[in-house]
């Protein structure tokens, strides 16, 4: 492969075009299938983080699963979510290596990265206290999970069409 | 068949939401997030149904809350999907994974009127069993396959060139 010409001048361009290159790079783009696969995997790790985070944080908004405290649904919930999200952590990283050096040159990719930062963060530091016991923010920290994860569903979507 | 999807494909519906810049990109994620709702939240119903996850509620009570959102999402799948699929009726047509997105969609469909008409009819006595019956078991089990099924062959359908 040709070596990249890079859009910024971040000092980590040398990292990239060597993740691309990796064996785990080279893995992803050997076959027409492989991508596909594990997007797929992708894509069901997904819906089972969404379903199961919408579900909690919906019920932190007091939208949805109104008949039993909020406390009980993310402690019976909270692990499916995190299964959900370990799935993502492990395939996400695999698509990137496919295309690396693409993905360095693109801001939405960078956002996204610093969104789901923040979000991971506060789902970890304020999410799940409040979500384990009832409290009063418990509708402004749903929203803000909400709007957190919607945003980044929105950007990583964007990703691919600039 | 073939002259029916080439019909659809000269409709003015058809050709404006193939030409547009915007409508078919809107369409797509949206149909994602709808299918992404309706596979995240049905999971959390099966995986109750399979005794893993919300195992201190009653099914009743799971599948009362959780169902209205799976339904809604389902809405919001199927009526973008239709649009999304109008708009390329004849690649569809030749599509190799289309037919079995389509036929995990209504095998799903068909297991979840006949778990809801039958089985589930009797809930009352089983409501808070472990295990839960056999039938019941066994219709979350081929629920999640199918959705699993249902987004694999979808993102599938997206790698295609026919």
């Amino acid at each position: 492969m040709r070596p990249h010409s890079f859009t910024y001048n971040f000092p980590f361009c040398e990292a990239f075009e060597w993740m691309e290159r990796s064996r785990a790079g080279e893995f992803m783009r050997s076959s027409r299938v492989v991508f596909p696969i594990i997007e797929s995997v992708h894509l069901i790790g997904l819906a089972l983080f969404v379903g199961t985070l919408l579900l909690i944080d919906m019920g932190l908004l007091g939208v949805a699963m109104r008949r039993q405290p909020i406390a009980q649904v993310a402690a019976a919930l909270g692990p499916w979510t995190w299964s959900g999200f370990g799935l993502l952590l492990l395939t996400g990283p695999f698509m990137f290596t496919a295309q690396a050096a693409k993905w360095h040159d693109n801001p939405i990719f960078w956002l996204k990265m610093l969104l789901l930062t923040i979000a991971t963060i506060f789902q970890l530091s304020v999410r799940g206290p409040i979500a384990s016991r009832e409290m009063s923010q418990a509708k402004l920290v749903g929203a803000t999970s909400l709007a957190l994860w919607i945003g980044i569903g929105i950007l990583s979507k964007m990703m691919e069409f600039v | 068949m073939l002259s029916i999807c080439q019909w659809i494909h000269q409709t003015q519906v058809s050709i404006a939401i193939r030409e547009s810049i915007w409508v078919y990109p809107i369409l797509n994620v949206l149909h994602c997030v709808g299918i992404l709702l309706v596979a995240g939240t049905i999971v959390v119903v099966d995986l109750r149904l399979l005794g893993f996850g919300m195992r201190r509620s009653s099914i009743s009570s799971v599948v009362g809350q959780v169902l209205p959102w799976t339904l809604g999402g389902f809405a919001f799948m199927f009526i973008t999907g239709s649009l999304l699929a109008w708009s390329e009726p004849v690649r569809l047509y030749r599509s190799l994974f289309f037919p079995w997105k389509l036929l995990f969609l209504a095998v799903a469909a068909i297991n979840a009127l006949l778990f809801h008409y039958g089985v589930y009819r009797g809930v009352r006595d089983w409501d808070s069993a472990s295990p839960t019956p056999a039938r019941a078991r066994w219709a979350g089990a081929v629920s999640i396959v199918c959705w699993i099924c249902v987004i694999a062959a979808g993102r599938a359908v997206g790698y295609e060139t026919t």
